[in-house]
């Protein structure tokens, strides 16, 4: 019921949003010089004359049976649009966060079972710029490395999945990298802190008491209760990935969600704009509501009888 | 027998420090198989650390000199490797706090399973029923889910046995028991000291039982070592301990635990100042629908108490019997479902609540004091800042130099200086900080404090000192006394009358000295009997 009633919010305040957007899609389609007989036309065709109101029940009444309307630039459904971007976004952000996680675990308990000697204070002097480069920048110069002078991978653009699993995943590999070292920068910093606020615990002490070395503590009793706050993290950066990678797009040519966002809004393709805000925000909820299940798991304690 | 010679632990010049302070300073202790042993002291007084020091336990920030030999081989000189191989095999160590002592994420099965699997080549199936067995010997059957449990549903009592459990599932030579008993009720208390000390006896093992309270030493302790400072001061039989208090400073302890304020005389005929009326207090079951009226957990179940003027009384009773629910619900923090509250003639509280005005008009005359002297203060406000703070709840709060005065006048009464207000509550040792908290409950000029477990975290000799302060405090302003403890020592050194409390429910009412000398009701006589005393005849 919960999930119903945040859906149902959220459509409501994007609606009013893009609503108090300047800017007229019939307008900015038919040019400056447009008759304006010929504008009401092209107003009453894509439904934009009837009051907010009444537009607003059917947008969301479309979306309930799987109709996201019709691009006005693209003039294609929305769902077909959105679907074929999605196709890309997904599996990126879907990489960027197994490489962040594949980069932050090992790094952060690294760091926190050496703290204060030289591998912690390089590691987080590494997260410390990893956070502070502009990851557009970093995307250039992995585009010059490894695209331009070893021509390992091409330097943008995304053949499609029919290509080639393995083809689609060399094209998405650089900006998953570029998307993923400011991500892993955080975590990593996240995990180690966790950790090393978990290894002050008493229960650490039982466990030292009890013969374990300090490595052992680690992995078998400070790892997993320190998973709670990185999975918070996790979530938050999941939800940032789906649609925060329009630079990283731009700078790949990537055709994914985050340049259709960017377009619909400079072109007024305002239904297109609704939709994908509307479906970040029903990936916001999942995503929120299975690091909710991850909790579960992880802690008795939130389980309920 | 010359085996008898050579002890178990041979503790030499034991010298532990921290940032060149030093915290144990060339200790020598000796424990013999299948003794137990006493290790008595304040709060600082270095029992923690020379614990951890023969654990090799001890915080990265911590250095230790000085030799530690168990069965003869030295601990001192063994590295991290050689010493894990050692704890939880040929020694083993529980801790106080039975709360978050156990990882919450892993079952008890297996936190008892993994000592045995750590040491040994056993396989998964034979340590868990190593751990069963363990576990049935501390008296937490495998019936139910067992083994399967999880810290967090079980009581403290239980996750102590736990605690015992995992420390003494290799049948260690040596056990650590640093106050194991401290977070817990009288009766738990008791129940597990019998354990350990069972334990002991029947595996000969040798147990260093760390405490503050000198009482369970006195049951417990064959032989015991006071601790001041960082160093032994004295070492004796238990009973010659007691009997001969030798040294200065195993006096004062001994005086201060058993320490007696000064009887205040009072006038029988003072006129009830609280009264509470057949009071029920209670809390909406959790996940309860909004539409069933009745599904409430009731905490406290239809009580009535009177404290007159001048007087002081005390409830007493064990952790979760709504105690603390009843002195909230006094103070106006819980509304009632059932009766009224009086004080001084003005009705506070009642079942449907009273306007906000009704409480106001004589909250001036009702304070409280708590037990965590640091929790409960703002850390960033100054001492007189804090000492003023129950004049926002009142209707006229005196300003400028009326309220300087106020504020002087309260901490110079509790025995502090006028020029301490402008410290903060971080520049003050525990026992100035719960003086600062009575300043603050003097402040309003009240008539009544109620004091829940006001003097339960204190060393004795500041327990001692604030037990002296209250009971001055009360004959000079007349003050009347509500006393929240489990403490039966502290009911009486301070209450002219008990009230003992179980399951929400008053069991016996009456004068101190007859209910705590000749208890009528069963739970009464089972509290009094679980609480440690020294014998009187060893004081005498």
């Amino acid at each position: 019921m919960m999930f119903g009633l945040s859906l149902a919010a959220a459509s409501l305040v994007i609606f009013v949003m893009i609503e108090l957007v300047p800017g007229d899609p019939a307008a900015f389609m038919l040019g400056i010089n447009a008759a304006p007989d010929t504008l009401a036309a092209l107003r009453a065709e894509l439904g934009l004359d009837a009051n907010p109101a009444v537009r607003y029940v059917r947008w969301v009444s479309g979306m309930l049976i799987g109709d996201f309307g019709v691009s006005y630039t693209y003039q294609v459904p929305v769902a077909e649009l959105v679907s074929a971007r999605l196709v890309v976004s997904l599996p990126l952000a879907v990489m960027a966060l197994l490489l962040s996680i594949l980069i932050a675990i090992p790094a952060g308990m690294f760091a926190a079972a050496r703290r204060g000697q030289a591998a912690d204070v390089g590691i987080m002097g590494v997260t410390q710029l990893g956070i502070a480069i502009p990851n557009f920048w970093f995307a250039m110069l992995l585009v010059m490395v490894f695209a331009i002078h070893l021509r390992w991978v091409s330097a943008g653009g995304f053949p499609g999945w029919e290509a080639g699993v393995i083809e689609g995943v060399k094209a998405l590999l650089l900006p998953a990298v570029a998307l993923a070292v400011q991500q892993a920068s955080i975590l990593a910093r996240v995990v180690r802190s966790a950790l090393l606020d978990t290894l002050t615990q008493d229960y650490i002490r039982t466990a030292r008491a009890r013969g374990l070395s300090r490595r052992q503590v680690l992995v078998r009793h400070a790892f997993r209760n320190a998973m709670i706050p990185v999975l918070t993290i996790l979530g938050l950066q999941f939800s940032f990935l789906i649609a925060g990678a329009v630079i990283i797009e731009n700078v790949f040519f990537l055709p994914g969600l985050g340049r259709l966002v960017f377009q619909g809004i400079t072109q007024r393709d305002l239904i297109v704009v609704e939709s994908v805000v509307m479906l970040l925000v029903f990936a916001v909820i999942m995503v929120n509501f299975m690091v909710d299940i991850a909790y579960a798991i992880i802690d008795p304690r939130l389980r309920r009888r | 027998m010359n085996k008898v010679s050579a002890p178990l632990l041979d503790v030499r010049n034991l010298s532990v420090e921290i940032a060149s302070t030093t915290i144990v300073d060339r200790l020598c202790l000796q424990l013999q198989r299948g003794a137990v042993h006493g290790l008595a002291g304040e709060s600082g007084s270095g029992k923690s650390m020379t614990a951890l020091a023969v654990m090799g336990l001890l915080p990265d920030s911590a250095s230790a000199t000085g030799s530690v030999l168990l069965g003869g081989h030295d601990l001192m000189s063994s590295d991290d490797a050689g010493m894990c191989d050692i704890r939880g095999r040929r020694m083993g160590m529980i801790f106080q706090e039975p709360m978050t002592a156990l990882n919450p994420l892993m079952t008890i099965g297996d936190q008892v399973a993994e000592t045995v699997r750590i040491h040994t080549s056993t396989g998964h199936d034979e340590s868990r029923a190593i751990a069963a067995s363990r576990l049935d010997r501390v008296g937490i059957t495998a019936d139910r889910a067992g083994l399967g449990r999880f810290p967090h549903e079980l009581s403290g009592g239980q996750r102590q046995r736990v605690m015992i459990a995992q420390a003494i599932a290799l049948q260690p030579a040596l056990l650590i028991a640093d106050e194991p008993t401290t977070a817990l009720d009288v009766t738990t208390q008791a129940s597990i000291l019998e354990l350990l000390c069972g334990l002991a006896e029947e595996e000969a093992m040798a147990m260093l039982l760390i405490t503050h309270d000198l009482a369970v030493l006195a049951r417990h302790a064959a032989r015991i070592s006071v601790m001041e400072s960082g160093r032994i001061v004295e070492e004796a039989e238990s009973e010659a301990l007691f009997r001969n208090r030798t040294h200065g400073y195993t006096r004062t302890l001994i005086s201060s635990a058993t320490h007696q304020p000064a009887k205040v005389a009072r006038s029988q005929d003072a006129k009830s100042l609280l009264t509470v009326e057949q009071v029920s207090v209670g809390y909406r079951k959790s996940g309860a629908s909004l539409f069933t009226d009745n599904a409430t957990r009731t905490i406290v179940k239809d009580v009535s108490l009177s404290v007159a003027t001048g007087e002081s009384v005390a409830l007493v009773g064990e952790s979760g019997c709504g105690k603390s629910t009843l002195a909230r619900a006094i103070l106006g923090l819980e509304p009632l479902l059932g009766g009224s509250v009086t004080l001084d003639g003005h009705q506070i509280s009642q079942s449907g609540g009273l306007p906000e005005s009704a409480q106001r008009a004589v909250r001036g005359a009702m304070q409280v004091v708590f037990q965590d002297p640091f929790g409960s203060f703002n850390p960033r406000h100054s001492v007189a800042r804090l000492v003023a703070e129950p004049f926002h709840a009142l209707p006229h709060t005196p300003r400028g130099r009326d309220l300087g005065d106020a504020v002087a006048d309260a901490l110079l009464s509790v025995g502090l200086q006028i020029e301490d207000g402008t410290k903060f509550i971080h520049e003050f040792s525990g026992g100035q900080r719960q003086r600062i908290a009575i300043a603050r409950a003097l402040v309003t000029r009240p008539k009544l404090i109620i004091l829940d477990e006001a003097v339960s975290a204190l060393d004795v000799s500041i327990r001692a000192q604030v037990l002296d302060l209250l009971a001055e405090l009360r004959a000079k302003h007349n003050l009347s006394y509500l006393f929240i403890t489990h403490d039966l020592a502290v009911v009486r050194a301070i209450a002219d009358r008990v009230v003992v409390m179980k399951e929400g429910r008053f069991v016996e009412t009456g004068p101190t000295d007859q209910v705590l000398d000749h208890p009528s009701a069963g739970y009464t006589r089972e509290l009094v009997a679980a609480s440690p005393e020294i014998p009187p005849e060893w004081l005498a």
